[in-house]
């Protein structure tokens, strides 16, 4: 039999084992392989150059993210299969084989997987390319037809790309054989999976866990302002790193506990799950650890989406707020304004005043809008169309207005007084009427009237030759710029689901495999006649479990990512919180109930 | 006269289709009592581990009964085999069948615990067993810690914890060196003579043989001797080495 005979054997042998990893590997190069199509194919060839090339440098951003993330899945994947492959790679010694030889039987079994992955990924990927195109131009709301067309360098990318990164790590892992001595590879690796440090020991890593994940939320949360990216990296590291002190520290110390206190040990039929969990934790943290993280950054990643689209609407509002603002002299300027219009569906008037650079206007002009009301010493800023601010108090806002200090109350993020809100180049702020009343007099000021018209070319009634215009600002066209803008929302979409499935899969080729090795143990309960609804009760804990436990710390930590996240854009984003958290929680559900199935399959037979 | 524990009466098992069977055992037929440890021997192939695993409720015989316990356990469901094998049978295999992933204590405990027994009972009962083959120290270790005895008469107080009422026994010196199986088996001599506990051994080992009070010799799947021990082990062991030779020199 040829070695590729038997790596085909081998392969076709433990499909159920691959089937996760090579679902997770081949959505990510099926996203991958799509996102280089619409760059390559011109399937968005009808947009502007400008937006058209700012979407190919995202999707370029997007797929340096998608490579990482697709190495350390690769990565940890090999190193379990690896592990559950070493046993039968002894006994090949033992049959006479070659270190040589096995070697080149594990590239190829390896291997066989990363083809598979990059096979079924690019053709379902070309297969859907039309439809993912129709997605995401319509997710992206970008006003286009999306065309069908593939492209030939999109599929050689995709492929060059995944297959290299697969072979470097399959031959890391070939290395990793080549060193092991046959009594490694053959002997048990349990007793080598125990966390073996002393209570004191873990409970002092959870606290650091514990502190070094608070302070990661505290910088998450602080207000700041130009630290803030500062602040966001020191929270996005610390929580990463107390993620894992936590789940190593943690879950072996309690876990250690339960163990150890036999009477909670042997109620209610703990015994079996409560202690496999514990003698798998050393490898079983860092999984749960990685998982958790992957989770994290699906969450973040929706999070970011959905602000950015409701700031992209937001900036947008800017330029549709009026058709047309016209300044004037005159505060009694609207009925000769009034009569160049045949209708409008809106017309409002703001008094708007000048000092030290800075434009003021009075509280009433705009009450209408949900904006704090400001008393004398105090003020509100009306923001430009920003997407974040790295100033997420109010506070740095502050002013003064003719030597009197005035703290600032509110940043008001959305249009207000329409396009001049956003293009004038000096801070907008609300005041008092009272304290604009005093400041300034009436021949000071200057009144904006601005207008939403029923029919928009009336827009070029106005001139500035009026006597009473003293300047106008016309919105033409829709303001196109920000429309590349619209597909972070998208990508941020797709990197939720990659993310979120990675880890499902991780968790899921996690406990397969650790049946394996189960089978034995649970062949022998049965022998010794243990009922099977026990056994698949204990089953059903352990997996449940790990997924849940999961699910509760990504939880706790998302929240925080995303109250970060509200206050650089300065949109609640509880909403998106609840209905990300269900989405995932659904999902780890349906994938926490296949494990289930799936390992009490291998454990206990039909 | 004791009580009847285990009765087989023309037991038969043959593998293989209708018209193209092999029989492995061939009308069977003994009975064990309260109390008693039979060895039951042969030379390889002649059944005996398929007597034992039809015995103790793991195959079914193709033809015959079993009684065990009073009840005739060829025409048993399965849930009321598995029943029977949490309530009356104990086992101890050749490879001690521990699980790796629990202490000494835990493995002895494991069938009482999962049957849903109080954590006290379980505990209590579980060190008893562990004080009586020595093995108090080593409650806290993994069975990478122990040695081949130790993990042996660890899987017998496993064995013993749901208080069978008899104990299948599958070469269970086969893995041990001369010390550990002298130890073992001083073991399952005392619970036979201060517990009255009913031990079926098989074993291809004449000295293992001889702690037994009576042995079962196959040959191609029938019973071709029984014999009972005399006035000591010693006479027993050179009884059962002569059976041994006799039928070595038949075969040759």
């Amino acid at each position: 039999m040829s070695l590729f005979r038997l790596a085909w054997q081998n392969f076709l042998q433990h499909t159920r084992r691959y089937g996760a990893l090579i679902f997770s590997l081949s959505f990510t190069v099926f996203v991958f392989f799509n996102f280089g199509n619409l760059e390559y194919s011109g399937s968005l060839v009808n947009l502007s150059a400008e937006n058209l090339q700012k979407i190919h440098s995202l999707i370029d951003v997007v797929k340096v993210v998608l490579v990482c993330f697709m190495i350390s899945m690769i990565a940890y994947a090999s190193h379990v299969f690896l592990k559950s492959q070493k046993k039968e790679i002894g006994i090949y010694v033992f049959l006479g084989l070659t270190n040589s030889r096995i070697g080149m039987l594990y590239v190829i079994e390896n291997l066989m997987v990363g083809i598979v992955s990059i096979l079924i990924g690019v053709a379902t990927g070309a297969l859907f390319s039309y439809l993912f195109s129709m997605v995401f131009v319509q997710v992206s709301s970008l006003d286009v037809t999306a065309q069908f067309s593939l492209s030939g360098k999109a599929v050689l990318e995709t492929c060059a790309l995944f297959l290299f990164i697969y072979t470097i790590i399959t031959l890391m892992g070939l290395r990793s054989i080549q060193k092991s001595s046959v009594r490694d590879l053959m002997s048990a690796y349990r007793q080598k999976e125990q966390v073996e440090e002393s209570d004191r020991f873990l409970v002092f890593r959870t606290i650091v866990g514990c502190l070094v994940l608070g302070t990661g939320y505290f910088f998450a949360i602080k207000d700041g302002g130009m630290d803030v990216l500062s602040n966001a990296m020191i929270a996005t590291v610390c929580v990463i790193i107390g993620t894992y002190l936590l789940f190593g520290g943690f879950l072996p110390f309690v876990l250690g506990r339960m163990q150890k206190n036999k009477k909670f040990l042997y109620g209610h039929r703990r015994l079996l799950w409560v202690d496999a969990l514990s003698f798998r934790m050393r490898q079983n943290y860092r999984s749960y650890a990685m998982v958790c993280i992957l989770l994290i950054c699906a969450i973040t990643a929706l999070g970011c989406g959905f602000t950015l689209n409701h700031r992209i609407s937001a900036m947008q509002e800017y330029s549709m707020q009026y058709d047309v603002q016209i300044l004037s002299l005159d505060p009694e300027g609207e009925e000769h304004f009034d009569s160049l219009f045949s209708s409008y569906q809106m017309r409002t008037i703001v008094p708007v005043a000048q000092a030290n650079k800075e434009l003021f206007i009075p509280y009433s002009s705009v009450a209408g809008f949900d904006i704090p009301k400001p008393d004398n010493g105090q003020c509100v800023n009306l923001s430009k169309g920003i997407i974040f601010s790295l100033y997420t108090s109010p506070e740095y806002y502050s002013t003064d207005l003719n030597g009197k200090p005035l703290e600032c109350i509110g940043d008001i993020r959305t249009a207000v007084v329409g396009f001049m809100q956003d293009k004038m180049e000096v801070p907008l702020y609300v005041i008092s009427d009272e304290l604009f009343d005093q400041t300034f007099p009436t021949e000071d000021r200057l009144y904006l009237y601005n207008y939403k018209l029923t029919d928009k070319k009336e827009a070029d009634a106005i001139s500035t030759n009026d006597p009473l215009v003293a300047g106008v600002f016309r919105m033409s066209e829709e303001d196109q710029s920000y429309l590349w803008l619209n597909t972070i929302f998208t990508f941020c979409v797709f990197l939720f689901l990659v993310f979120l499935i990675a880890a499902c899969s991780i968790l899921f080729i996690k406990q397969y495999n650790d049946s394996f090795e189960d089978i034995e143990a649970y062949d022998l309960m049965r022998k010794i006649g243990v009922d099977r609804s026990v056994l698949e009760r204990s089953i059903m804990k352990e997996c449940s479990f790990q997924f849940g436990l999961d699910f509760v710390v990504m939880s706790v930590s998302s929240f925080f990512s995303l109250m970060a996240l509200s206050k650089i854009a300065g949109d609640p984003l509880g909403t998106v919180f609840l209905i990300s958290n269900l989405i995932v929680l659904i999902l780890i559900a349906i994938c926490d109930f296949l494990c289930i199935r799936s390992v009490q399959k291998v454990l206990l037979g039909k | 006269m004791k009580k009847e524990i285990l009765k087989v009466e023309h037991l038969q098992k043959s593998y293989g289709s209708k018209g193209y069977s092999l029989a492995v055992l061939n009308d069977i037929s003994f009975t064990i009592r309260q109390g008693d440890f039979v060895a039951i021997m042969g030379p390889s192939g002649s059944g005996k581990t398929t007597l034992l695993n039809m015995i103790s409720t793991i195959d079914r015989p193709t033809r015959g009964t079993i009684w065990l316990d009073g009840k005739d356990i060829t025409r048993l469901s399965a849930k009321a085999l598995s029943k029977l094998r949490k309530e009356a049978i104990g086992f101890v295999f050749q490879d001690y069948s521990l699980l790796d992933a629990m202490t000494l204590l835990d493995n002895i405990v494991l069938p009482l615990s999962l049957n849903g027994a109080k954590a006290a009972t379980a505990m209590k009962k579980g060190k008893k067993l562990a004080d009586q083959f020595g093995l108090s120290t080593h409650l806290n270790k993994y069975p990478y810690q122990l040695s081949g005895g130790q993990k042996q008469r660890g899987a017998t107080c496993r064995a013993l914890i749901m208080d069978p009422t008899i104990v299948f026994a599958d070469e269970p010196t086969g893995a041990l060196d001369s010390k550990a199986s002298r130890d073992l088996l001083e073991c399952f001599a005392q619970i036979n003579n201060e517990n009255d506990t009913t031990i079926v051994m098989v074993t291809h080992d004449a000295f293992a043989a001889s702690y037994a009070k009576e042995v079962y010799i196959l040959k191609d799947g029938k019973i071709e001797l029984h014999i009972h021990k005399g006035e000591s082990q010693k006479e027993f062991f050179d009884r059962i080495l002569d059976v041994q030779a006799t039928m070595g020199r038949e075969l040759q």
